[in-house]
């Protein structure tokens, strides 16, 4: 009885998971990819079929088959194991972008909400400012200034991420401040930080949980936009956006190299959308009792 | 009429707030591209220049001031559009961007007709048909859209319509090459032709017009499709409608004149914010379609590490942004009596 | 001569699937109203008043809800088998209803005028009057005028939000009777209001139900509210009627031990220093009502023969009671 209510969450999203077939669909990807991404990072380019790199001219443009079940590209290079050894960058990616920015936004938005007053005006103008640009314009013109290379594109994705995890945290934080178990805690005559710690934080972690979580997909789709201009990582190392730019000219005559790259990422986006949606149905109220 | 004056005084106090946010903007612009990144002047100058140029550059940004004397040449070169050379093109980036936006507009408004007319009516029949085929197969192309990367529709579409089918135009461009473009009035040719009757080209320029605006609007057209129907829902359960249906008012009445009234506040403010996913879209799709707009010069530019080109596009796309948000915020405020114009 | 009632409701018994079991929201309710006739219906929170309420008007969200038995006739008509189409037909000029709050159960973008004159016309249409705008819009500003709106005019082209609470009730009274229905059923219409509105609120609804010769179905957990306005009242719990006769006898000699310990817990009739009575106990949770009569773990009367037989309304001097000690 006691682990049932402690685990209430994690029992009411394996249920979530095991009834709706979408959820599940999207849980399965996500762990392919993750698993994918582990085994590359710990293995190297052995996990894939082919060598990645090797080029084989006389192998080139060969459609999809038993040997080749993403077929070749005009190097001759396998795609499928281009497209695995590509896993661990937008992996790092996406992550590195949903989790350090919303870290920084649930610190900053919960901060902000909690001192209120002038120092919370003057943020929440700063988060707005943020919000008026066209967030892949920006990132896409910071990654520029700052050069190629994964942690280019993490930095230039960071600076536009960041305020959404801010304002959400800040509204959540808000919603808690009002509620009587902190207002209780305040006249127990606990201090203000000790109370932002111990009772706001913890509680303003499930909807940014939630929100992280549709947001890696989100992450993956901005990385492999920039990745698609140049802006990611750099040959040899393969990365799908820039597949998709590589086997563009090659559209008419062997379709199979862009397209394929792109549809294993609307794939991985779909899987990280999908587990998300299913999250947040286990944390929205109307779910819980 | 009162409400009237009400109104002017509102859009006027909300048009001076979009200045500030415009200064905002061009503040942390500052911030990030002069002072934050290290080697400015190398930023501006592209990767190929010469130790001449950077010395150039840092005397002409006057990288060596203090910095509030920085950030005042610097607003002031943007409000005189002295935006930057682009190390690529040789052209003034300004100018460029002057030259491609109505390209770009023109595309971005059809992006946006067709999210409003084909993602609202999809999100009002999954609404109302919810649970039931029709919904399913709305959710699944919101779904679908929401996680596609921008390129991929648009090679689809290029690859099926294009070549396979042979319905549509390859030549990329807003027009045939063997049709001269209508004279200019709006800078939008599907316009311009209508305008002076220009049958021909009114024609090629819509075809040429078509499928780069739907692989641009699929994205914003599956959130439309999922905001309508999540809050015609919303409207559907709410006290008033349930009072509209106590009164003996048909089904149809009940749901189009009261409920959707009421749900249309959410998708009317979130065009803004579509607008700024449009925009950031069109630098692929531009690029794929060889669309001659501002989307076509960043992706450009991006590929070539041209920054001044970038950084103009992102002021201009920015102002756009907030531009939209202002006739959003207006419009809601036209559709909402509630609001106060005090 | 004694006319049949407008309303018969038999043994209606209606339940929920929720996710915790079935939620047993009415019981074998039985009612009766008869034309010309407010009835109050009183009872706890939770008890079913507004779910009776909302099966009557075919508002019940019918998927999670079902009706497991029981007829609800009205005008001859069992409306539990008339077809959406149908019960749409029925709703404004054969029942109307005005709801607990004012300010959410009024559209805000559309003007009080816009919305009272959808209920008159709709009322002109079935009746297949010729009507023009103008003399639409005039017998609305006549009805806000009949409500008691101080500027009858003005309140017409204004919105919701800007009323006060007493103003919009007023309007929502105005909606429901300017459709001519034969029965108004008036859910909690004064419990968001303050006492001076509340009482201003009631005496306008006695007074404009006797004009435009309507019955009432008055529901509230306030008997005082109920004392003042209603000819009869039941007594509702856990959804099933436990009491029901004239309101004077029904409060001063109450039979029910539900219906006595309700009115002796009502503040007012215990001397200042006595304590105020509480029933023990607690209402049960609808999805497991007790067996047998559901008051019983509660009843200071009960008996062994409590736990197993429903009592059945029965008359006795003059009320309706179900209870085994009659």
């Amino acid at each position: 009885m006691t682990f049932a209510q402690d685990h209430k969450d994690l029992i009411l999203t394996l249920r979530i998971l095991r009834k709706d077939p979408l959820a599940a669909a999207g849980s399965i990807i996500a762990a392919v990819f993750l698993a994918v991404a582990l085994a590359v990072t710990l293995f190297g380019n052995g996990v894939a079929p082919y060598d990645p790199v090797a080029i084989n001219l006389s192998l080139a443009s060969q459609p999809p088959s038993l040997q080749h079940l993403f077929g070749t590209d005009n190097l001759g290079r396998d795609i499928l194991s281009r497209a695995i050894v590509a896993t661990p960058v937008d992996a790092e990616i996406a992550f590195a972008i949903v989790g350090i920015s919303s870290l920084f936004g649930l610190v900053s938005g919960s901060l902000s909400a909690f001192l209120g007053g002038y120092v919370d005006e003057v943020f929440m103008r700063i988060t707005d400012l943020f919000l008026a640009f066209p967030s892949l314009v920006l990132a896409i013109a910071v990654a520029v200034a700052l050069g190629p290379g994964v942690t280019n594109v993490i930095l230039a994705n960071l600076i536009v991420w960041w305020p959404i995890y801010a304002r959400l945290s800040r509204a959540g934080c808000l919603s808690l401040k009002q509620t009587q178990y902190v207002e209780a805690a305040r006249i127990a005559g606990l201090s203000k930080f000790s109370i932002l710690l111990e009772h706001i934080l913890p509680n303003n972690i499930s909807p940014i949980l939630v929100y992280g979580t549709l947001d890696v997909g989100n992450a993956i789709l901005y990385a492999s936009v920039l990745s698609y201009l140049g802006l990611g990582a750099q040959p040899p190392q393969s990365e799908w956006g820039r597949m998709v730019f590589d086997g563009q000219i090659y559209l008419t005559s062997a379709w199979w190299i862009s397209i394929i790259p792109g549809l294993i990422i609307l794939g991985v986006a779909l899987g990280f959308n999908l587990l998300g949606d299913a999250l947040r149905d286990v944390f929205d109220p109307r779910y819980r009792k | 009429m009162i409400r009237f004056l009400g109104l002017a005084a509102f859009v006027v106090k909300r048009i001076l707030s979009a200045v500030g946010v415009l200064l905002g903007i061009v503040a942390i612009l500052f911030l990030l591209f002069r002072v934050v990144i290290p080697n400015p002047a190398r930023v501006w100058a592209g990767p190929r220049a010469s130790q001449q140029t950077l010395q150039e550059l840092t005397l002409r940004f006057h990288l060596n001031a203090p910095l509030y004397l920085q950030f005042y040449y610097y607003l002031v070169d943007i409000l005189h559009g002295d935006w930057g050379v682009s190390p690529i093109s040789g052209q003034p980036v300004f100018q460029s961007i002057v030259e491609y936006f109505p390209a770009t507009a023109e595309l971005t408004l059809a992006a946006l007709i067709l999210t409003i007319a084909i993602g609202m009516p999809l999100g009002v029949i999954a609404a109302t048909n919810r649970n039931k085929v029709a919904d399913h197969v709305a959710r699944v192309t919101s779904l679908t859209g929401v996680a596609s990367p921008p390129f991929l529709l648009a090679l689809i579409l290029q690859l099926v319509f294009v070549f396979y089918l042979r319905q549509f135009p390859d030549s990329g461009g807003r027009i045939s090459a063997f049709i001269a473009s209508p004279a200019h009035i709006t800078g939008f040719f599907t316009i311009d032709s209508l305008i002076t009757g220009d049958w021909p080209a009114f024609v090629s320029s819509l075809q040429h017009l078509v499928l780069p605006a739907v692989a641009l609007a699929f994205l914003t057209l599956g959130l439309m499709s999922r905001l309508m129907r999540a809050s015609l829902l919303e409207a559907l359960a709410s006290d008033y409608v349930r009072t509209a249906k106590a009164k003996g008012l048909r089904k149809y009445i009940v749901i189009y004149k009261h409920a959707l009234r009421n749900a249309l506040a959410q998708p009317v403010t979130a065009l803004a914010v579509y607008v700024a996913y449009l925009l950031g879209g069109s630098v692929v799709i531009e690029n794929i379609f060889s669309w001659p707009g501002i989307g076509r010069y960043a992706a450009q530019a991006a590929l070539n590490f041209d920054f001044p080109a970038i950084m103009g596009t992102t002021i201009v796309f920015a102002v756009c942004v907030v531009a939209m948000n202002l006739v959003a915020d207006i419009l809601l405020c036209v559709l909402d009596p509630r609001i106060q114009l005090s | 001569m004694i006319s049949d009632p407008i309303l018969g409701i038999d043994d209606l018994t209606i339940a929920f699937e929720t996710s915790e079991g079935k939620y047993s929201a009415l019981n074998g309710v039985n009612l009766r109203i008869n034309p010309s006739e407010i009835v109050g219906l009183v009872g706890e929170s939770g008890c079913g008043k507004s779910s009776l309420a909302l099966a009557v008007i075919g508002l019940l969200p019918v998927p999670p809800a079902r009706v497991l038995r029981g007829n609800i006739i009205f005008k001859g008509n069992n409306l539990l088998k008339l077809t959406e189409t149908g019960i749409e037909k029925v709703r404004g000029t054969g029942i109307s209803m005005v709801f607990q709050e004012p300010l959410t159960s009024l559209n805000p973008l559309f003007t009080v005028g816009e919305q009272i004159t959808e209920a008159i016309t709709v009322r002109l249409q079935r009746q297949k009057s010729a009507h023009t705008k103008s003399t639409v819009e005039a017998e609305g500003v006549a009805w806000l005028k009949r409500v008691g709106l101080p500027d009858a005019r003005g309140a017409f082209h204004r919105y919701p939000h800007e009323l006060s609470g007493g103003m919009r009730q007023r309007v929502m009274i105005a909606m429901a009777l300017s459709a001519s229905p034969t029965l108004m059923i008036a859910d909690e219409p004064t419990s968001a209001l303050d006492v001076t509105t509340q009482a201003q609120i009631l005496k306008l609804i006695r007074k404009l139900v006797e004009e435009v010769k309507a019955s009432v179905l008055f529901i509230s957990h306030d008997l005082a509210v109920v004392a003042q306005i209603a000819d009869r009242v039941a007594v509702m719990y856990t959804g099933m009627i436990v009491e029901e006769g004239p309101v004077v006898e029904v409060f001063e000699k109450p039979l029910h031990p539900y219906t006595q310990a309700l009115l002796s817990s009502y503040p007012g009739r215990e001397r200042s220093s006595e304590p105020l009575k509480v029933i023990p106990g607690q209402v049960p949770n609808l999805t497991r009502i007790p067996q047998g009569c559901p008051f019983h773990p509660r009843c200071a009367f009960a008996e062994d023969k409590c736990k197993t037989t429903r009592p059945l309304l029965k008359e006795v001097r003059g009320h309706n009671v179900a209870c085994v000690l009659y």
